[in-house]
């Protein structure tokens, strides 16, 4: 005949934390050591990207004309007669005859050693496009050059062109998501809350994008882009041709989840209450589907950027002065190039841990949203 | 069953149109039309012959009638069989794509049994033996293969090869094979060029298939009736093999639908790179330079096949799985 | 009397988590005997589950039996065969799953293979355990063992899946394929709880019938005390891993000893109470796994709690009369009841 009451403090009781939503999905998310450090590695990517003047250790578009197809010049700590250097230095460079194969190229000067310099001062740029600064990271004193992944065919250096290029190759790919999530959602939402005839024609529509071949279109659309739009048009023209085959997709699995949710009850109740079709759509079914867009949407993101970087490869995609990693990939496109200057193709490395790292972040989101999965 | 086989076919009918619709209109979009790009490109290496005859050249591909006339007789074409004629080769488009069709299947065809052939055994053995060094192994494997793009590794392989054998492997032949006969010799000939791009393509492919048949297998595991079927007797090669990998295919079938039409539309940037003579490459070409008709009709062909793609998937689906039923 | 068909003495069942490892089971002992029913009654996380998982030894990663004994002595051979020793994926064990002992499960929607037909998924095991019987024979057999559940026309049933039965009709398949091959003892693991109890009632007379055609032991799972009541010949409560009263279905279920079976049948609504009658329910909750109470398990939600004893000491499970048994510390022996 007991009271069915908890009591208030019963010490055998354990503590019950109340968590939201939010916290409960990222601490799941957490545990999930690969999409943790995917995380990480995108975080760091980013940041690159926006700090990529002051990381740079040159300006984008200096070219040292005469040290075009040179290789990476490290740092090192032990110098040719094996003495440790605190301060790690770099060899100086000069154009000479290769001994071994007759060819001009451009060899060591073991004499000249240039010390590591940090935060020297260098050519003036915007940080984030705003503030005005001189000082990079690090830098050598010149006339020696620090070329960490070495130079291109016209002399730039190839460390500066990635950090600017990954400012287009990570951005492309948000832009194009973030248009279609729009375009996406918005138009999941409308049909499948008001069906009808608008519904049908969407469907069909839909499906006749979906049926046709991805990349054969990308590319018919992003010839069309015309030859003399300027590098940012170019950028946005790019975004919009690929966010263009995946809307639809979104669209679909927007319009299934409204579908379910639109007769379960808590629509209903809200319908009862007199509550606007807007109110019912922002307010109630827009939050039922968000973890599941959201991870969609992370899952786009690596599509695109393999897209553009495919496009800007071809040579049909981003145009100079703007650089990306695909446009970088595109000088390494014969065998001859990349037998002679293999470094060229290290932006390889920058895009596979970028689309591997979103991999990793959308599926653990995947996992994390959906609480009751095993 | 057989109505509805009839129904979804003639349902292609005006989704085809519609496509084809779209696709001419993309074409004609760009200010120029093929005939001014062949002659500025003609200018631009010297020959100034052909400036001038503009309209002669249009009268001759047809390119001077008004557009809607152009496509309706393109489309009455394309279901009479007379795909068009190709402004850069010259020749019947139709005959173009038979012309790189066998390559084009042979190497797709290769590419996707071995990725299909081995990504799902390692998927099943990775559910199986989930977060064991095997799993873990074949899971950072996987991670790279979806996160590398099939082109940028054949771009790789290319560069490895030269600088174990000193070839450059672009193409599909040695010099002495070209136009050769079939023969062991030439096979083999082939085989030395093909596998760059087969491998190159049936490794991310191989990976996608691994992951896939991971997470629907490991699904399945977790699901009651592997209890039941456990508690029965069977031993556990039937448990794993007969029930739940028959379970778990269900996304694989629907992805199976898509192989078709990745035998003519997927790698296409690797044909490019690697300089195959398959219809992607041809596509590719031909957009960029306007080739409206062949084009077109490789276009057309695309969208047919990944709409008969779908319709396998459906059928093999409701084959295979007795709760799916279509009126 | 006879040696019980099945012994388990000790039984410790781990599992291994991200919290570190928990015990499911904390040394149960307990015996089936032959041709009869034993019911095995207790709230959800009990541990009942993991022990009908254990007599199959289908416990899997990340779970395993640890410690103990379960001697089945179906057999024929002597001392009987010790399940735990053997390897979940054994051939030995494999031959026990079936012919010697089967289990029915809770959730006849999900528990079969919807890829297969019914009878597909019988003659499979048949197949299984002779490998010698003709495809016409095993058919035959399928077909007989759905008579035998009662289903209605059973040469039609044969042939079709199982999404196109209702849930009472899936529950006698699956009780049909539990049975086709002969065994001596059948675990059935909350067989009627997803069922309505129209559909329930029937299947319970069905599994009697066929206990006393077939001489069969049933080892009952369940958290009902009206259906533990009618099935069983004896009972055992189980709470958090623990056994913690045993004996006969009538004596325990009518005068029951443990505080916590005493409140369970507190709990049970009574047609003959007044109107407006408050429900008991058990104070408090059953805590997790991980945090166990020291001392007696119930003691954080028992009413007769003595302070400093049964927070510190885990009472035995002590025999009270002849054929009872209660892990209480009011049962202590020499202790006044």
């Amino acid at each position: 005949m007991t009271d069915a009451a908890i009591p208030a403090e019963d010490p055998a009781t354990p503590r019950l934390a109340v968590l939201s939503v939010r916290q409960l999905t990222w601490r799941k998310f957490r545990r999930n050591r690969l999409a943790y450090l995917g995380l990480c590695v995108l975080c760091v990517m980013y940041l690159m990207a926006a700090f990529a003047p002051f990381l740079a250790p040159y300006g984008v578009r200096e070219t040292h004309s005469q040290f075009a197809r040179t290789a990476p010049n490290w740092l090192h700590f032990i110098d040719e007669n094996g003495s440790f250097h605190a301060v790690p230095f770099v060899y100086g460079l000069r154009q000479g005859m290769d001994p071994e194969t007759f060819l001009q190229s451009t060899i060591r000067v073991e004499d000249e050693k240039y010390p590591l310099r940090l935060l020297p001062r260098g050519e003036p740029y915007l940080l984030f496009g705003l503030i005005p600064a001189e000082r990079r990271l690090f830098g050598v004193d010149a006339p020696g050059k620090i070329f960490l992944f070495g130079t291109d065919t016209r002399g730039r250096d190839l460390f500066t062109r990635i950090l600017y290029g990954a400012q287009v190759s990570l951005t492309v790919g948000l832009f194009g998501v973030i248009l279609s999530l729009v375009l996406g959602v918005g138009i999941g939402l409308a049909t499948g809350y008001y069906g009808g005839w608008f519904d049908s024609i969407t469907q069909r529509v839909i499906e006749m994008t979906q049926a046709f071949p991805q990349i054969p279109l990308w590319l018919a659309l992003a010839a069309l882009i015309p030859p003399t739009w300027s590098s940012i048009q170019v950028y946005f023209g790019i975004s919009i041709v690929l966010s263009i085959l995946t809307w639809g997709a979104l669209a679909r699995q927007v319009r299934a989840m409204v579908l379910s949710l639109k007769t379960s009850d808590f629509v209903r109740a809200a319908r009862y209450s007199n509550a606007s079709t807007g109110r019912i759509m922002l307010r109630h079914l827009l939050p039922s589907t968000f973890s599941h867009v959201l991870v969609i949407a992370t899952l786009a993101i690596p599509a695109m950027i393999l897209g553009e970087t495919a496009l800007s490869f071809l040579g049909l995609g981003i145009k100079a002065p703007m650089t990306s990693w695909g446009l970088l990939l595109n000088e390494a496109q014969s065998v001859q190039v990349i037998v002679e200057t293999p470094w060229l193709l290290i932006p390889v490395v920058f895009v596979v841990l970028t689309i591997i790292s979103f991999n990793f972040v959308g599926d653990g989101l995947r996992d994390a949203a959906d609480p009751f999965a095993r | 069953m057989w109505v509805y086989i009839a129904r979804r076919i003639l349902a292609l009918i005006p989704t085809l149109i519609l496509i084809m619709l779209v696709s001419f209109i993309i074409m004609q979009l760009p200010p120029a039309d093929f005939v001014d790009q062949y002659v500025s490109r003609e200018a631009a290496r010297g020959n100034t012959s052909v400036a001038g005859q503009e309209e002669m050249l249009r009268q001759q591909f047809g390119l001077d009638q008004s557009l809607p006339v152009q496509f309706v007789s393109w489309v009455g074409g394309v279901f009479t069989g007379n795909l068009g004629i190709s402004f850069t080769d010259k020749r019947q488009v139709s005959e173009i794509i038979m012309d790189r069709l066998p390559a084009t299947l042979a190497i797709a065809g290769m590419a996707f049994l071995l990725s299909w052939g081995v990504g799902i055994p390692l998927g099943v053995y990775s559910a199986t033996h989930q977060y064991r060094a095997g799993d873990v192994a074949l899971t950072g494997i996987a991670f790279v293969g979806i996160g590398l793009p099939d082109f940028l590794l054949a771009l790789l392989f290319l560069v490895a090869a030269f600088y174990v054998t000193g070839d450059v492997l672009l193409g599909l032949s040695s010099p002495e094979f070209v136009g050769a006969s079939l023969s062991w010799g030439k096979v083999v000939d082939f085989m030395s060029y093909a596998w760059l791009s087969v491998v190159a393509v049936a490794f991310t492919g191989m990976a996608y298939i691994m992951r896939v048949t991971r997470n629907n297998m490991l699904e399945e595991l977790g699901k009651p009736y592997v209890m039941t079927l456990r508690a029965k007797g069977l031993p556990e090669r039937v448990v794993i093999w007969r029930h739940v990998f028959r379970n778990a295919i269900n996304p694989l079938v629907m992805l199976f639908g898509q192989v078709l039409s990745f035998l003519i539309n997927g790698f296409a940037i690797t044909s490019v790179v690697l300089n195959l003579p398959t219809v992607q490459a041809t596509y590719l070409q031909a957009t960029l330079l306007q080739d409206t008709y062949l084009a077109g009709a490789i276009l057309v062909l695309i969208a047919m096949t990944v709409m008969l793609g779908n319709l396998i998937s459906d059928l093999l689906l409701a084959w295979i799985d007795p709760r799916v039923r279509y009126d | 009397m006879d040696t019980p068909l099945v012994q388990v003495s000790g039984l410790i069942a781990e599992f291994r988590t991200e919290g570190g490892r928990i015990r499911a089971l904390n040394g149960i002992d307990f015996a089936i005997p032959r041709g009869r029913t034993l019911a095995i009654l207790g709230e959800s996380g009990c541990g009942k589950s993991v022990t009908a998982q254990c007599l199959l030894n289908l416990v899997r990663h990340p779970g395993s039996i640890t410690q103990g004994q379960i001697v089945y002595h179906g057999s024929g051979s002597g001392s009987g065969v010790d399940i735990a020793r053997l390897s979940p994926s054994s051939e030995a064990m494999r031959r026990l799953r079936g012919p010697e002992i089967a289990m029915i499960f809770q959730e006849p929607m999900t528990s079969f293979d919807p890829l297969f037909t019914v009878g597909e998924q019988i003659t499979e095991m048949l197949h299984a355990h002779d490998h010698k019987i003709t495809r016409p024979a095993a058919r035959a057999h399928a077909i007989e063992m759905l008579r035998r559940v009662r289903l209605p026309s059973p040469e039609l049933i044969v042939d079709r899946y199982p999404h196109q039965l209702s849930g009472g009709m899936r529950q006698r398949v699956m009780i049909a394929l539990a049975l086709s091959c002969g065994p001596k003892l059948l675990i059935a693991d909350e067989p009627t709880t997803a069922l309505d109890v129209t559909t329930e009632s029937q299947i319970l007379d069905l599994l009697r019938n066929l206990q006393a055609e077939l001489g069969m032991s049933i080892m009952f799972i369940t958290h009902d005390l009206g259906v533990a009541s009618e099935m069983a010949d004896e009972v055992i409560v189980m709470y958090l891993g623990y056994v913690v009263e045993q004996g006969p279905a009538d004596q325990v279920l009518t005068a029951p000893h443990h505080p916590y079976t005493r409140a369970l049948l507190d709990s049970v609504p009574k047609i003959d109470a007044a109107p407006g009658t408050r429900l008991n329910a058990i104070r408090g909750m059953v805590p997790t796994p991980d945090q166990m109470p020291p001392g007696c398990p119930f003691h954080t939600r028992c009413d007769a709690f003595i302070a400093g004893l049964c927070d510190r000491v885990l009472p035995d499970l002590w025999p009270v009369g002849d054929v009872r048994l209660s892990r209480c510390h009011l049962q202590a022996p020499g202790r006044a009841a």
